[in-house]
């Protein structure tokens, strides 16, 4: 009976190996915003987190959600810029002096799809600029935003998605869909299924 | 080191360091601190040798969580006492699954 149930064990270890290594890079991308006054520190992150944010994918842009003026960031980087973002291996984009409002910072070629990404893919990420202090000035290096003649890429589209997950967004659908999970599981039960044989070979001989 | 990393290697320890000490739990004070200190080195080996060398997040957490298990299975037997290399296996394997678990949630 124990013996079966650590045959179980391992049965279930291969199967779950076998089923993680079809699966593919499920890491999505997306962008992690920090808002500070009036100024919004925009990161990218995911698998493009080495990048640089102001010049990857063409740059960024940002909406006016209430006026609908598209602006482009200028390349503008703070190194000291402390942000609540991760932005230990990619640059993030410093954007200043933002008038108070709702907007929208997004890449003006946007993400691709990565369907098996736990949460979609994003078109952009909406930000709230709270700040009405008037007095504000650029950094010396900031030659400022530009305006930007296009329209965002996410126009047309209803739910700021590039596209959703094509697996369920709860914790146990994602756990299912993040790369290599069963791969790791099924390890792990291999693992411990080699030692919980062992040792219930050993309780074994003990009572015999 | 960044505050995110920080916490989740805290989130580590605060989840594999009960477990393995449990396991061995006629030992639990000496099993909690080879814990301790083998997870630790496996978590910086794991995101600042693993994921730069790594050619895909894939590679990146199929390699990492594997040595972790691997080698902290191997601390564990080696410093358990009486070394005992099977309960060392299931340990790291359960303790492993458990915070990797936590993690994806």
């Amino acid at each position: 009976m124990k013996r079966n149930a650590s045959l179980m064990l391992v049965f279930l270890a291969v199967v779950a190996m076998s089923g993680g290594a079809e699966a593919n890079c499920a890491e999505g991308n997306y962008y992690g915003t920090d808002v500070m006054g009036r100024t919004v520190v925009v990161c990218l992150l995911g698998q493009v987190y080495s990048y640089d944010a102001c010049t990857f994918q063409g740059g960024l842009i940002r909406e006016n959600v209430e006026t609908g003026e598209v602006v482009r960031l200028a390349d503008h980087h703070d190194a000291e810029q402390d942000t609540e973002q991760d932005a230990e291996q990619g640059e993030c984009c410093v954007d200043e002096c933002v008038p108070p409002g709702t907007y929208r910072y997004g890449l003006v070629e946007p993400f691709d799809c990565i369907g098996a990404a736990c949460g979609g893919t994003p078109f952009y990420e909406e930000v709230e600029v709270e700040d009405h202090n008037l007095a504000c000035s650029l950094s010396e290096d900031n030659p400022g935003t530009t305006a930007y003649d296009g329209d965002p890429p996410w126009h047309g589209d209803g739910d700021g998605m590039v596209c959703e997950s094509v697996y369920s967004d709860g914790p146990f659908g994602c756990m299912v869909a993040q790369p290599g999970a069963r791969a790791v599981f099924g390890f792990n039960a291999l693992f411990a299924a080699l030692g919980l044989s062992v040792l219930l070979a050993r309780r074994l001989r003990r009572r015999g | 080191m960044g505050e995110h990393y920080l916490l989740a290697l805290a989130t580590t320890l605060a989840i594999e360091v009960p477990v393995v000490a449990a396991a061995f739990f006629r030992t639990w004070w000496r099993m909690a601190i080879a814990c301790a200190a083998a997870t630790t080195c496996t978590h910086l080996a794991m995101h600042f040798v693993v994921r730069p060398l790594a050619g895909s997040h894939l590679v990146f957490i199929v390699v990492g969580e594997v040595m972790a298990t691997v080698v902290e299975g191997v601390v564990y037997a080696l410093v358990s006492r009486p070394r005992d290399l099977p309960r060392a296996f299931l340990a790291s394997a359960l303790a492993n699954s458990l915070s990797f678990g936590f993690g994806l949630l």
